[in-house]
């Protein structure tokens, strides 16, 4: 008979954050990398981009059934609710969205979200890049 | 001719799961052994980090792996809780995961079943 002690595996507790908001927008050209670098300074992690093509809104269709720009990305950036309406300004104001062609962006509210934790070391790479 | 139906569901939740790139068929397998069907996974990339990976030697990789599915919404935390665990997003760097609410959704939806639904909402249910 064995005399260790039973092992108790407890199951992960999971996030429950219901005060998030999901900010999502559309770069007709691109440049989401470097809104996230923008963010990633500000403390902001939780987003990604990919890439689609399409019709920018006002460009006229030269081909039919080809899309008018390969460059085109979708992004989307998860934020607390008590910063939505700031970080979305933020964006239109850093993406320059006030100008024609560039982009569209629009903001809900997420039923759940987790945070997206990263690793100490690049927490800290945040903070010195945001002094520097 | 025959005429066309649409059937629209309202109580719906999209969940969009964030993972390391080659973590997706691990979360759409983990849907699949509850009967979760219909996972559709794209690329992406992650939050800018991989500029300054260099100072202090810490990688993240920001290749990411998007798993969306749309489910009932009575069953988003239980499928949500779920792929957490399977895409490990306890541990820092793995990603994230959250759900957003539906206005309405549409899809081929087999006659059986909407015959059920019918017969449930007569009785109630």
């Amino acid at each position: 008979m064995s005399n260790s002690l039973p092992v108790k595996h407890e199951k992960p507790t999971v996030p429950n954050q219901t005060w998030n908001w999901m900010i999502s927008g559309i770069l007709y050209h691109g440049g989401s990398d470097l809104l996230f670098a923008a963010l990633h300074k500000r403390g902001i992690n939780a987003c990604h981009f990919y890439n689609v093509n399409g019709h920018p809104i006002g460009q006229r269709v030269i081909a039919g059934g080809l899309a008018g720009s390969f460059d085109v990305e979708q992004f989307h950036v998860i934020v607390a609710a008590d910063q939505a309406d700031t970080v979305f300004e933020f964006i239109y104001e850093f993406t320059e969205m006030e100008k024609p062609n560039v982009g569209i962006i629009s903001m809900e509210r997420l039923v759940r979200s987790t945070p997206n934790s990263i690793p100490e070391g690049v927490t800290e790479e945040a903070t010195l890049a945001a002094s520097s | 001719m025959v005429k066309r139906k649409l059937t629209v569901l309202t109580d719906v939740a999209l969940i969009t799961c964030v993972v390391q790139r080659g973590l997706a068929d691990t979360v759409i397998n983990s849907l699949t052994e509850i009967g979760i069907q219909g996972a559709t996974v794209h690329a992406a990339m992650g939050t800018g980090v991989r500029e300054r990976l260099g100072i202090l030697g810490v990688a993240v990789d920001v290749e990411r792996d998007v798993v969306s599915v749309m489910v009932s919404r009575d069953e988003v935390n239980r499928i949500f809780e779920r792929m957490y665990l399977a895409a490990r997003l306890d541990t820092p760097g793995m990603g994230y995961i959250y759900a957003t609410p539906l206005m309405q959704a549409a899809t081929y939806v087999p006659p059986h079943i909407v015959e059920r639904m019918h017969q449930e909402h007569e009785l109630g249910g």
